[in-house]
């Protein structure tokens, strides 16, 4: 983020375009604005005004009556601040005025209501400036501080313009300004300064850069009898640079500078502090100032901390270092954390009158560690620093800084430059052949334009000799690139990267930037030509289709949750078990792993944002119960299913298995309230059996052939979630080639102890069912047709009287083995238990529908099918037939 | 009485009688009285046995012309009685029409899964496939094959969840276009589908998990057009044929140029406000050229292949179609919202 007041703006570059032309351009080159703030459009009625005279207040000692001229009238105005003198410009606000109310803002901080900054503390309160009376004195206008034009914080004293303001002038026309409030992505570290973003300006619009004309008076001793640098470690620190100036005078900087800072967002401090901060928003360089009296034996020396070092920064925060953090040192101790901030007792302040200024490069990835391990905010030199700064800019901002703490705070500038540079770098040359614009971009450009395009972005280009030697203008070396293929290509450019371009160093940065220069928004739409690659399903996705396809038919609505979850929630899903673990099946499939809270099964997050969503879900029952609860008050019947992922982890590798699982959960009123089921209160509600069907139905779409899903009971206890009397393993039995028995899940209904762990009425019940879909789907086959006779269906029902606790699972599976193949479907439609069937006793009664394959069927052939299934009946089962 | 007259009267009487049937079943007792077998008039047929051989021609027109006129006006009686009887059903079967219907029951597919399909179905018309990866991933993938080595100025926009140093949630789905390229080679043209994570606070426009669709196509002479063509299809064919497309510079470390897609806002028509932030463009989606280091990671000589990348968020564009003011409702599963997307 950068702001950039197009006021100051103008001071490098020509603006000949409107503010929102402006932004849209740099919009569309990557300088993204996110705003186009306008200072002072509502500064109606504020005017520049002079102080004539200042009086004492008869009645108060805490005020004063000033006479202060607009120019034509001469207004009397009372006011609490003590800053001004006879001669001094002010803003003056005339009744009719609307100003921030300073005052309120205040109260309303002491009270709580706000917090520092408070230009930034919500919407802000205003007041209309009148004429009236203040302790007695008549008060016909109002003194401005820079609070209540909502220019920066300060609400003590009044704004004292810049005496070369025509006096009687609208605020606004001398103090007006636009903001350009652009974000910046991490590429663009050079646009992180106005000088930088005036070099968009001016290659989008063809203008002319103007850097700050430097000149500096330097008629002190020379810099290396004052101090001495040395680099230690130049990896994090590539060049350093200083200069020193002696006999300042510490005070407020100009208002001009001032104004400048605030605008670009950084609060004004003193005079040397607000000029290293100037420079870095001018030019890109951050600075540091020392106090050079604080500085022991006269050295700095840059190095790494040693490990437990201390040192407190100008924050007051303390630090304990370690090797990575770069410290900028004396003779004794480390005086800065470099490129980050300032050390508290180096740092310049009222009683400075010598200052060590700093103008260094430092490695990004250091400061970016050292920084964002170090300080909840970055700093303004850290995020600079962090982003690259063009190591050839420290020259140049030492020798800006020096000359504007002349020219403001006096002093005498030391002779020469210190500049450790042990390495310099050379200019970084791009081999660009022509025909990556059309194979990158899509479009052809003519040699000459793109010349003039990277021209227009400061990059040189070099005409190549035959000889394939080469030469840039204003550098006397002469250039020999190896012949290769492509360099005998008579297309190619030689390309010189501007040192501040750090963020260009191949062909495809310079396509982009030729991009930029021809316009992102001209580039043409084209279609993808070419082949296509061999287009093949994905089984997996498309199954999951499939069964959201089933699903939703069936009722339930799909549901999305968050697979980072609590451990509370993992251990909640025990509830039942009170203190004892839960058992674990180490050698069967995952969704028997029950002892779900276990951290040693558990991918776990090494900084959470909280404790409610920390380890990665070994299983998706609790969050689908955990809808159940976020639903409960809302509707009066939930059925509902997610497909999502399990992590499990695995012993030995870094990555866990990522296991593609449905979650079902139904509950609450079978059907809805209507005129048809018009029970309000006592109406069926839905159990184990709703949720069976749904997935009996489920397996029925599934195309299965080859396979038998079974709803085996388990074991009371055999998973801790789910009620002991109302749970099935659901079981996968397969024939033929891949034979065997596969165990995909659990549906049951929920605990009543479990339910109530997540907040439920444990009388509610909740059906439940998990499913490892990684293996059902090997399981599913093609689709393949059956044929279908226009024959007629012969049905007949059966009744047997079975011992009660006979299975009627049990019953089904003998009647369809002995009904053959022609018995399509059996139907239990009646279980009945009484008198008649006698004590401990159940009847049970089927509709057996037989479809003949090719030729109608006899009564005789029938009742020969159905006499086999009694007589299996009555033999395996004890069953005795009713007719 | 000769047998003629006795015909007549027995015409007359049945005719009188016919209109006294006010019903179907009376109907049919009259027919049998009459007509039936052992009807009246078959017993007049039957007694011509006795009449002299002159007579009986006479008599046999006699009495076949009152069946006829007897069995026409059973025939049209029969149909009156029917439209009777009908007249009346229908008057019975009335029932109050205002009267709500049978509540039907079904469930809905999640809006955001929903939102995914539009966006891939887009892309397989122009066959691109669904490819999926891993969502705890390495940070070798989630980061440095794409261009962020460690302390990359770029990781600081990635609030990254961590499992340690090595092992992180993934911070989008970027890190499959690596996946797939280390399998396949060009032409490529895939799509991921899939959640991410970032470790930001939660507020109505961000979530710490959230869903991305990532693109990647590579082959010879891919180009930045081509990508222009390619998304400004998709977002009009997501978004309606009349949207302006804007199509910027962006910075992704993993593409070279790099591309923001945004449309002109549809809910102020671009003239500026809250949800487009008064700019009156609303980015929908994150591209560029695929880095030729990218390339090179995974072994795809990028002077011959050139590639396009793009990622964007279904969360974000459900937001945009159906004016959605929150995003955490997504994940929230409140089913009174789940419900509103049919």
């Amino acid at each position: 983020m950068i702001k950039v007041p197009l006021s100051w703006l103008r001071d490098y570059v020509n603006l000949t375009l409107s503010p929102e032309e402006l932004a849209a351009g740099l919009t569309l080159r990557g300088l993204e604005v996110a705003e186009i703030i306008r200072v002072g459009q509502d500064w109606d009625k504020v005017v520049v005004g002079q102080v004539e005279s200042i009086q004492k207040h008869p009645n108060a000692d805490r005020l004063v009556v000033l006479q202060v001229t607009d120019g034509n009238s001469t207004f009397q105005v009372v006011t609490g601040a003590f800053n001004l003198k006879v001669g001094d410009k002010i803003p003056l606000a005339l009744p009719g005025a609307k100003l921030i109310d300073g005052h309120k803002l205040v109260d309303e901080q002491a009270a709580g209501k706000r917090t520092a900054p408070l230009l930034e503390s919500g919407e802000m309160p205003y007041f209309t400036v009148k004429t009236g009376k203040m302790r007695g004195v008549d008060s016909n206008a109002v003194a401005v501080a820079a609070l209540e034009l909502g220019i920066s914080e300060d609400f003590e004293g009044i704004v004292v313009l810049n005496p070369e303001y025509p006096v009687g002038e609208t605020l606004n026309a001398v103090l007006g300004d636009v903001i350009l409030d652009i974000e910046l992505s991490p590429n663009l570290g050079r646009a992180l300064s106005i000088v930088g973003v005036a070099r968009e300006v001016a290659a989008m619009t063809g203008e002319k850069v103007y850097l700050p004309g430097i000149f500096v008076r330097e008629d002190g001793p020379p810099t290396t009898q004052k101090i001495s640098v040395k680099i230690e470690d130049p990896d994090l620190c590539p060049r350093y640079d200083m200069m020193v100036i002696e006999g300042v005078k510490i005070g407020p900087s100009p208002s001009w500078m001032q104004s400048r800072l605030s605008g670009a967002g950084i609060r004004p401090i003193n005079n040397i502090v607000d000029i290293t901060n100037y420079v870095m928003l001018e030019i890109g360089q951050p600075l540091h100032a020392f106090d050079y009296d604080d500085i022991a034996g006269k050295q700095i020396i840059v190095r790494r901390a040693r490990p437990g070092e201390k040192i407190q920064t100008i924050d007051h925060k303390d630090h304990e270092l370690d090797s990575e953090v770069l410290l900028i040192a004396d003779a004794e101790r480390g005086i800065a954390m470099a490129g980050v901030m300032g050390g508290a007792d180096s740092e310049v302040k009222d009683t400075t009158v010598n200052v060590a200024l700093e103008s260094a490069n430092f490695d990004p990835a250091n400061v970016r560690k050292t920084g964002r391990g170090l300080f909840a905010s970055v700093s303004e030199a850290a995020k600079r620093f962090e982003r690259t700064v063009d190591i050839e800019l420290a020259p140049m901002g030492v020798r800006r800084g020096m000359q504007l703490m002349q020219e403001i705070a006096g002093g005498t500038i030391t002779q020469g430059l210190i500049d450790v540079y042990l390495q310099p770098r050379s200019p970084h040359v791009i081999e660009l052949p022509l025909s990556e614009i059309p194979r990158i971009l899509g479009i052809e450009i003519p040699r000459p334009e793109v010349v003039k395009m990277l021209e227009a972005l400061d990059f040189e280009i070099a005409e190549m000799r035959p000889d394939s030697s080469f030469q840039f203008r204003n550098d006397p070396n002469q250039y020999t690139i190896m012949v290769s293929e492509t360099t005998s290509n008579p297309d190619i450019l030689m390309v010189r990267v501007p040192s501040y371009r750090n963020d260009v160093t191949i062909k495809a940065d310079l396509i982009e930037e030729i991009a930029r220069q021809y316009g992102y928004d001209k580039i043409p739409e084209a279609r993808l030509e070419g082949e296509l690659p061999p287009q093949v399903p994905n089984l997996p996705y498309e199954f999951e289709d499939k069964l959201r396809e089933i699903l939703t038919a069936a009722g339930l609505f799909e549901i999305i949750t968050y697979p980072l979850v609590s451990l509370e929630s993992l251990r909640n899903l025990h509830a039942a078990l009170g203190d004892t673990a839960p058992q674990t099946d180490p050698g069967g499939p995952h969704l028997h792993h029950l002892n779900w809270a276990d951290p040693a099964h558990l991918m776990t997050l090494a900084n959470p944002l909280s404790s409610e969503h920390e380890v990665m879900r070994p299983t998706m029952l609790g969050t689908t119960l955990e809808t159940v609860t976020e639903n409960r008050h809302f509707v009066d019947r939930i059925t509902i299913f997610e497909i999502g992922r399990v992590y499990l982890k695995k012993e030995g590798e870094l990555l866990p298995d990522e296991r593609r699982t449905l979650s079902l959960a139904m509950t609450g009123r079978r059907v809805p309230l209507s005129r048809f089921n018009p029970k309000v209160t006592g109406a069926d509600l839905i159990d184990f059996f709703d949720l069976k069907g749904v997935l009996e139905h489920l397996v029925e779409r599934l195309n299965l052939a080859g396979t038998e899903i079974q709803f085996v009971p388990v074991a009371p206890g055999d998973h801790p979630a789910l009620h002991p009397g109302r749970v099935v393993e659901i079981i996968a039995k397969s024939q033929g080639k891949n034979a065997g028995s596969v165990r995909l899940g659990y549906l049951g209904e929920v605990h009543p102890k479990v339910v109530e762990a997540f907040q439920l009425d444990p009388l509610e019940r909740i059906a439940a069912a998990e499913l490892d879909l990684e293996l059902l789907l090997p399981l599913v086959q093609r689709e393949r047709y059956e044929a279908v006779t226009r024959i007629p269906v012969v049905t007949q029902d059966l009744a047997i009287v079975v011992p009660d606790e006979t299975p009627a699972g049990q019953v089904q599976k003998l009647i369809r083995e002995t009904g053959g193949k022609l018995l399509k479907e059996v139907t239990l439609f009646d279980i009945y238990r009484g008198k008649q069937v006698g004590e401990g006793k159940k009847s049970l009664a089927f509709r057996l529908a037989f479809h003949p394959q090719d030729k109608n069927l006899t009564e005789e052939e029938v009742s020969k099918i159905r006499q086999r299934i009694e007589g299996r009946l009555v033999r395996e089962v004890g069953a005795e037939t009713r007719g | 009485m000769s047998i003629q007259d006795q015909v007549a009267e027995m015409q007359q009487r049945a005719l009188g009688e016919l209109e006294t049937a006010s019903d179907l079943v009376a109907l049919d007792e009259w027919r049998l009285k009459y007509l039936g077998k052992k009807g009246e008039l078959t017993g007049f047929l039957r007694s011509m046995g006795s009449l002299p051989a002159e007579e009986r021609p006479v008599v046999g027109q006699v009495v076949n012309a009152a069946r006829k006129l007897l069995e026409e006006a059973d025939g049209l009686r029969q149909t009156r009685l029917q439209a009777i009887a009908l007249d009346q059903r229908l008057a019975a079967d009335r029932v109050d029409v205002t009267l709500p219907g049978r509540p039907v029951e079904t469930g809905r597919v999640h809006i955001i899964t929903r939102t995914m399909r539009e966006i891939e179905s887009a892309f397989k018309a122009m066959g691109f496939q669904v490819a999926e990866g891993p969502e705890v991933e390495l940070d070798f993938y989630n980061f440095e094959q794409l261009n962020m080595p460690p302390g990359h100025p770029a990781r600081s926009m990635h609030d990254t969840f961590y499992f340690s140093e090595s092992v992180v949630l993934r911070t989008h789905t970027s890190p499959n276009q690596i996946r797939v390229m280390e399998k396949q080679k060009p032409p490529i043209r895939v799509i991921v589908p899939g959640k991410c994570y970032r470790s930001e606070a939660t507020d109505a426009t961000h979530d710490f998990m959230f869903y991305q669709v990532e693109g990647l196509a590579v082959d010879r002479n891919v180009t930045l057009a081509d990508l222009r063509g390619t998304l400004t299809d998709f977002a009009r064919r997501l978004f309606g044929a009349e949207r302006k497309v804007r199509f910027r510079c962006d910075y992704f470390p993993y593409v070279e140029p790099g591309v923001d897609l945004s449309i002109d806002c549809m809910l102020c028509g671009g003239k500026g406000c809250r949800v487009c932030k008064y700019s009156g463009w609303l980015e929908i989606l994150g591209a560029g050229m695929v880095h030729p280091q990218v390339l090179r990671n995974v072994d795809i000589d990028s002077e011959k292949y050139s590639g396009f990348a793009f990622g964007m968020g279904p969360s974000r564009i459900a937001l945009l179609k159906y004016g959605i003011d929150d995003i955490r409702q997504f994940f929230r599963n409140d089913l009174r919202f789940l419900e509103q997307f049919a």
